[in-house]
């Protein structure tokens, strides 16, 4: 046994035979078994570099007696906040996540246009390179667990690679799911005509005149639909030819011309089709309103009542890509939509009638942060009364922290005990000490300010005894 | 023709979908590895 484990288990044995509950501890978990309860906290606590020192074993231990398994007393530290969520644990279970992915994605192609066959290919092979980069990492981690042991001046080496294998699985977790997305949105698509070969021509001959200076001209064969003659200045024939090799085109030859041009012959046929180019930004806008105003407009609503709001969002996103601006404005419409189609109130027999009240006030949500409001709410299994969040704040947290609609909804205990899930006090204090690994890139742009809304919704929900 | 031309359009989906196939292998493989077993 390590002699730190010897050091902090002399130390809970001192203090539980002090405070008289050793014999009835070890009555139930024998010595050994709580050297290794000992053991995996401080495994626990090395995995985030904290030093074992700042924990209070002797009180720590004091609960051991009240659960059957260690298992059971390690996952109860960490509900309580005494030790970090098990690292190991997370990328063992993103490593079963990923595998689920796969699955379905490759089930999911099955009914997809070749092209986008292709691409997912393409996009498979970039995160191979990554998933290489995770074995390393994990190889590295690995390494630094045994040694740490000895060398504990390793410690904060092995925490920091840690860190970095947990978030690069993460990204790899992000990436795997937005494809298989993707692929799902591809399969409701009708299968795309094929590009026809004066389109095909036109993209080949947008990616290389857009990236390579001094193309001079490019000549289609006319026997041959995708080969052509590729004029170029000398001093740009190696960009030119690493370029053909990306866009997935085979060089044949070289045509004896007069210097500095240089002339290549190439064959695009079985280069997978290039991406279109991108729309000028008059385009976009026109594009973006018109998928706005159908969503609106499909939704009973008058789309140039919430024009408004469309340009703020364009406004505030003026810089980012377009696939930002077109996933942001997709959201703003949802939220239109889903407070144009409030449904209605059931009847009331002779309604009494309504004294004049001032409209309510509009909630913007997207560039005006709305204040949160603590509220009291009753689970619907339980019948528990409890302290929760108001709607405005739930519909914007439903789309930040990924829980079901019925873990919103329950009271904190049911969170913990029936969902195994932290509370949504927890759930916020959580987002809010790893931003980064709880808070999807995206929601940063379309609510810039969440991070201020998740420290208000924390201290209103910490004043009013919310557990 | 136009038979053949499907069946030349059915047999260059089949062999995308075999490499697609055997790219997630690799990278499952890289999972298992990821996973210690």
């Amino acid at each position: 046994m390590e002699p730190e484990v010897e050091r902090y288990y002399r130390i809970v044995e001192s203090h539980l035979k002090e405070v008289r509950l050793w014999e009835e501890t070890v009555r139930k978990f024998p010595p050994m078994t709580i050297r290794e309860a000992v053991r995996r906290i401080i495994d626990r606590l090395d995995e985030y570099g904290i030093d074992p020192e700042v924990l209070d074993w002797g009180a720590m231990f004091e609960s051991l007696k009240d659960f059957s398994t260690v298992a059971e007393f390690i996952k109860y530290l960490e509900r309580e906040r005494y030790i970090p969520p098990s690292r190991e644990e997370y990328i063992e279970v993103s490593s079963d996540e990923l595998e689920r992915e796969l699955t379905e994605l490759l089930d999911k192609a099955k009914d997809v246009d070749i092209d986008v066959v292709r691409r997912i290919r393409d996009r498979i092979s970039d995160i191979l390179g990554e998933a290489g980069e995770v074995a390393r990492l994990k190889r590295e981690v690995e390494e630094l667990k045994a040694r740490v042991k000895r060398e504990r001046r390793l410690r904060d080496e092995y925490a920091r690679k840690y860190e970095d294998l947990q978030k690069t699985i993460e990204r790899l977790r992000n990436e795997i799911e937005n494809l298989r997305r993707e692929v799902e949105r591809a399969r409701r698509l009708p299968i795309p005509p094929t590009v026809p070969v004066e389109e095909k021509r036109a993209r080949f001959e947008y990616h290389l005149k857009s990236q390579i200076p001094r193309v001079y001209r490019i000549d289609w064969f006319r026997d041959i639909p995708l080969r052509c003659r590729i004029s170029v200045h000398r001093d740009e024939w190696d960009r030119l030819l690493s370029k053909i090799r990306e866009l997935g085109g085979e060089f044949i030859e070289e045509a004896p011309v007069r210097p500095p041009m240089r002339v290549a012959v190439v064959d695009f046929s079985e280069a997978p089709v290039p991406p279109a180019p991108p729309p000028p930004i008059e385009w976009e806008r026109m594009i973006l309103w018109g998928k706005f105003s159908a969503a609106i407009s499909a939704a009973g609503g008058d789309p140039e009542r919430y024009r408004d709001r469309f340009e703020e969002v364009l406004e505030a996103l003026a810089d980012r890509p377009f696939s930002e601006r077109q996933r942001a404005v997709e959201i703003l419409a949802r939220d239109i939509v889903s407070e144009i189609t409030v449904p209605p109130r059931p009847p009331v027999r002779r309604p009494p009638p309504a004294p004049p009240t001032p409209p309510p006030e509009r909630v913007v949500v997207g560039l005006v942060m709305p204040e949160p409001e603590v509220t009291t709410r009753i689970d619907p299994e339980t019948g528990e009364v409890f302290l929760s969040l108001d709607d405005t704040s739930l519909s914007i947290l439903k789309k930040v922290l990924p829980f079901p609609l019925e873990w919103y909804m329950a009271s904190p205990s049911r969170q913990r005990e029936e969902f195994r899930w932290p509370t949504l006090l927890m759930a916020i204090e959580d987002a809010l000490a790893r931003p980064e690994v709880h808070i999807p890139a995206w929601v940063f742009s379309v609510y810039p300010w969440i991070l201020e809304f998740l420290k208000r919704a924390r201290d209103r929900l910490r004043e009013a005894g919310a557990r | 023709m136009e038979r053949r031309e499907k069946e030349r359009r059915e047999k260059e989906w089949e062999e995308e979908y075999e490499k697609l196939k055997e790219l997630v292998e690799k990278l499952r493989e890289k999972i298992r590895e990821i996973r210690g077993r």
